[in-house]
């Protein structure tokens, strides 16, 4: 008889895997409670254990709420000679494309948020790194695009569109 | 006490774990392929993080000094996953090999990435290679395991959906039947393009969102039953496809969709997976 199965017949090896069981129950139980008290005690009490097993997870898909508005992001690259590029996070493709371009969806999700302003610098940095030499200038520019609720008759959602780091090497 | 006990460690045949580890394998293999084209762009020094998010991922962040060298190491150890070499050390390897790419650079992550790691954290503590694969042939035997892996992950799909219906339950668009009709307008997350018209239908609105949680909330009991089993993996299987074709969501729905394997009773995965067998001829026919 091999190790584990000796180790899962044996009464102290049941004990021992059960009482692991338990603590991954109660640290996946724990990191999903909604916001709040419970949670943040759950948290503190089980979070390095769900860190540490990699079992941190969010199953919040599109809830509270789905966001009221599509984004996006572009950058434009000014280049020494005055001449400009445009720069779109990948994006394309129906059938193999999106297992691919969601990482960039999700960058970008983050990107244009206020609250993610530590990662203009470094993303303007990246783009005057692959696409120099000669850059000059940086400009990245976020597009926001509400969303019509059903039944509100909003034929054409409105969009907007603004600037919102600019850098230089 | 004794039912727990029996629940987690009687033997039994070790299937579905089986299919399970070659689901995680042929899934670790595809989201690894899918990553090579941005590996230095996400992974590396140059990258757009210039080094790993440091505070917030957690554990197991590390620097990768080569990108391209890691990716291939987590290409190996899924392809052997599959094919059932050292079944457990390979699991492990694949475990940590996806642990340290996504905590390298957190900002591209979503809840596929994350639940195609706890699948590979769950089969790594599975006898999977019990089962066909070639640490089976090279033993020579296949015997009845203890499913205790098994019934963790069992668990851990039960919920996703309970609390997956428990958040969108806290919203005012789940609540007023228009929260799938916003989400598939989302043109950063579109996939296939659903007509304006059915996107802003309150009716056909009305039905995906509640039809959604109601499929959600049986999920979370519906697969442990085995009257339900089926209906429920169908409900299940509608709603993620339909995901899948409309949205840009990475590798969720495969992955949840291979979950599922946790529940497929062994006779009927014995069947199917023998059932080729049985309809080529015999050579002394």
């Amino acid at each position: 008889m091999g190790l584990g199965r000796r180790i899962e017949s044996s009464r102290a090896g049941q004990a021992v895997i059960g009482a692991f069981m338990v603590l991954v129950v109660l640290a996946v139980l724990g990191w999903n409670l909604p916001a709040g008290r419970p949670h943040n005690r759950a948290v503190r009490a089980l979070g390095s254990v769900t860190q540490g097993l990699g079992l941190e997870q969010d199953w919040a898909l599109f809830a509270p709420d789905p966001r009221g508005f599509g984004v996006s992001v572009h950058a434009t690259l000014t280049y020494a000679d005055g001449h400009t590029r445009r720069w779109d996070p990948p994006h394309n493709g129906v059938l193999l494309a999106p297992y691919r371009t969601y990482r960039w969806q999700k960058y970008v999700e983050r990107l244009r948020a206020d609250d993610y302003a530590n990662l203009w610098d470094p993303t303007c940095r990246w783009l005057i790194r692959t696409y120099g030499p000669g850059v000059v200038k940086v400009v990245l520019t976020r597009t926001f695009r509400d969303v019509a609720d059903p039944g509100s008759g909003l034929a054409r959602p409105r969009a907007g569109t603004y600037d919102f780091s600019t850098c230089y090497p | 006490m004794r039912v727990v006990q029996r629940w987690a460690f009687d033997p039994v045949d070790t299937a579905p774990m089986a299919a399970l580890r070659i689901a995680c394998g042929l899934l670790t293999l595809g989201w690894t392929l899918s990553l090579l084209p941005d590996a230095q762009a996400f992974l590396s020094d140059k990258g757009l993080t210039s080094g790993p998010v440091t505070g917030t991922a957690g554990w197991w962040t590390v620097d990768i000094a080569s990108p391209y060298g890691a990716c291939a190491l987590l290409i190996a150890a899924a392809l052997l996953l599959v094919l059932g070499w050292h079944a457990r050390v390979m699991a492990w390897l694949v475990f940590l090999g996806l642990l340290v790419l996504q905590r390298r650079d957190v900002y591209v992550l979503n809840s596929g990435d994350l639940l195609l790691r706890e699948l590979a954290f769950y089969v790594a503590l599975m006898p999977s290679g019990e089962t066909w694969s070639l640490d089976a042939r090279r033993r020579g035997t296949s015997e009845p395991r203890a499913p205790w892996g098994l019934r963790l992950l069992q668990l851990q799909v039960s919920c996703i959906y309970l609390f997956s219906v428990v958040a969108k339950l806290h919203g005012s668009t789940w609540q007023s039947g228009t929260a799938v009709g916003r989400a598939v307008q989302l043109e950063d997350l579109q996939r296939l393009v659903i007509p304006q018209w059915a996107a802003t239908s309150v009716t056909v609105s009305a039905v995906l969102t509640y039809g959604t949680l109601v499929v959600e909330g049986f999920l979370v009991f519906g697969l442990w039953r085995a009257g339900t089993r089926w209906w429920a993996m169908a409900a299940g299987a509608a709603i993620h496809l339909g995901i899948e074709a409309t949205l840009l969501i990475g590798w969720f729905s495969l992955t949840v969709l291979s979950c599922y394997l946790a529940f497929v009773p062994a006779d009927a995965l014995r069947t199917v997976v023998n059932r080729p067998a049985k309809m080529t001829p015999s050579t002394t026919d």
